[in-house]
């Protein structure tokens, strides 16, 4: 008998994650892919961070500075959020490592937008918001789909941040990734499998998937 | 009446325009031909003044955007929009009906559904003309805007950008590497070799020599 809840967590924050992503992630790459202020050149380590860093670092930082303990945390309780060990603080910390996911391809395809169509609509009298949505998104349409499907995968298996922020609450917060850890523990190496299998086949056809978007690019 | 003092980081031009009269820029390559027009449009930095019909553009406390300078801009690597068909990108400033006006004036209503890579170089050129003269603009500025086309088409252009530019009473400021295509169609001649502005028949005088 398969448990499902892990398997529906994880979609619910899959989902949640991409579609935030996708909005805040296209006006971050923007801003990264055209600004010439210097806040471009230091804002975009910290969004490539957690490439590098070890997810229980950035896990951490944000129990350290969103949990009940910290300003931010008690500002923030009084008005009834509370951003660790739930729901909330399992997307908190997805968006948070999903980032580079979402920015780095989108402002790869951005910049690979020839800079004479984008003047071209700034001298047809339309604005930078307009332009953005006419010519920009849609002649680098397939570096945004790449970039939400490797975040919806990549925060499906996600394991590290989750565990730490969200906590391993049953029902709750323990996603397919935490659920299979628990299995093994448990030494119950059947139930560990197929949930394993099944993530596997996730992540097989998301890569599928890239592929043949990559191919579709190239024609 | 459109008067230009500016100065990019190439050479200073200082032109005044009247109503419908074309200029042609003529000089060798690298020397800030294109650099000039992109400054008149906003697009590059410039020192200067521009004053376009009373409505000032530039100047030392004023540098208008370029999508509120009423420009046409012929860019020379075509600049159409990719993921639009023909109809589409010379509808982009204006409406769906004018488009098509402009589409059968230039000869190239039955292209208007198909995508700019599906199109020929001449084809293309064809399409960025009409894209920047469908919005009426104020000033048309056009780069190397007949490079692609056979001598025909070309003239053929050329009257109907000449017949627009009457009807719409614009300014046209161009670049052209083709002598006999500045001297077909330019009211005033600007070298930028020798900082010179030569009249029409001046300028005849001078590709002879």
């Amino acid at each position: 008998m398969i448990d499902y809840s892990p398997f529906l967590i994880s979609f619910e924050v899959a989902i949640s994650t991409t579609l935030v992503l996708g909005v805040v992630g296209i006006f971050i790459s923007y801003f990264l892919a055209f600004s010439k202020s210097v806040w471009a050149d230091i804002v975009e380590p910290f969004i490539m961070s957690p490439l590098v860093l070890p997810p229980t670092v950035l896990g951490f930082y944000i129990i350290y500075i969103f949990g009940l303990g910290s300003p931010i945390g008690q500002f923030l309780n009084h008005f009834g959020i509370k951003l660790v060990f739930n729901f909330k603080g399992l997307l908190l910390g997805s968006i948070i490592y999903s980032l580079p996911f979402a920015i780095s391809p989108v402002v790869s395809g951005f910049r690979s937008v020839p800079k004479s169509i984008i003047e071209a609509s700034y001298t047809l009298g339309k604005s930078k918001f307009y332009t953005l949505l006419r010519v920009i998104i849609p002649n680098a349409k397939y570096s945004i789909i790449s970039a939400l499907v490797l975040v919806f995968s990549h925060t499906i298996g996600e394991f590290g941040v989750v565990l730490m922020v969200g906590g391993d609450i049953p029902d709750k917060t323990r996603t397919a990734s935490i659920a299979i850890f628990d299995y093994v523990q448990e030494l119950n190496y059947k139930q560990a499998n197929i949930t394993a299998l099944i993530l596997f086949a996730i992540a097989m056809s998301t890569l599928i998937f890239l592929q043949i978007l990559k191919r579709l690019q190239e024609r | 009446m459109m008067e230009i003092s500016i100065e990019t980081k190439f050479f200073k031009f200082e032109i005044n325009l009247s109503k419908s009269q074309m200029l042609g820029i003529v000089g060798p390559s690298g020397i800030g031909k294109t650099t000039t027009l992109r400054a008149i449009a906003g697009l590059e930095e410039a020192k200067g003044k521009i004053v376009v019909d009373n409505e000032v553009w530039l100047d030392e406390n004023l540098s208008l955007a370029p999508k509120k300078r009423s420009i046409g801009f012929v860019f020379q690597d075509f600049a159409l929009f990719p993921n639009m068909s023909v109809l589409e990108n010379v509808a982009y400033a204006s409406s769906k009906e004018h488009a098509l006006e402009i589409l059968k004036a230039f000869n190239i209503e039955h292209l208007k559904d198909k995508r700019p890579n599906k199109l020929s170089g001449g084809e293309r050129q064809r399409v960025a003309i009409a894209r920047a003269i469908a919005r009426a603009p104020k000033v048309l500025l056009m780069d190397e805007p007949f490079s692609a086309l056979d001598r025909k088409t070309k003239h053929f252009i050329q009257d109907k950008i000449l017949e627009f530019s009457k009807m719409y009473k614009f300014y046209t400021i161009f670049v052209a590497h083709d002598l006999t295509d500045v001297a077909r169609l330019s009211d005033l001649i600007f070298s930028v070799e020798d900082q010179k502005l030569l009249s029409k028949e001046e300028f005849e005088e001078y590709s002879l020599m």
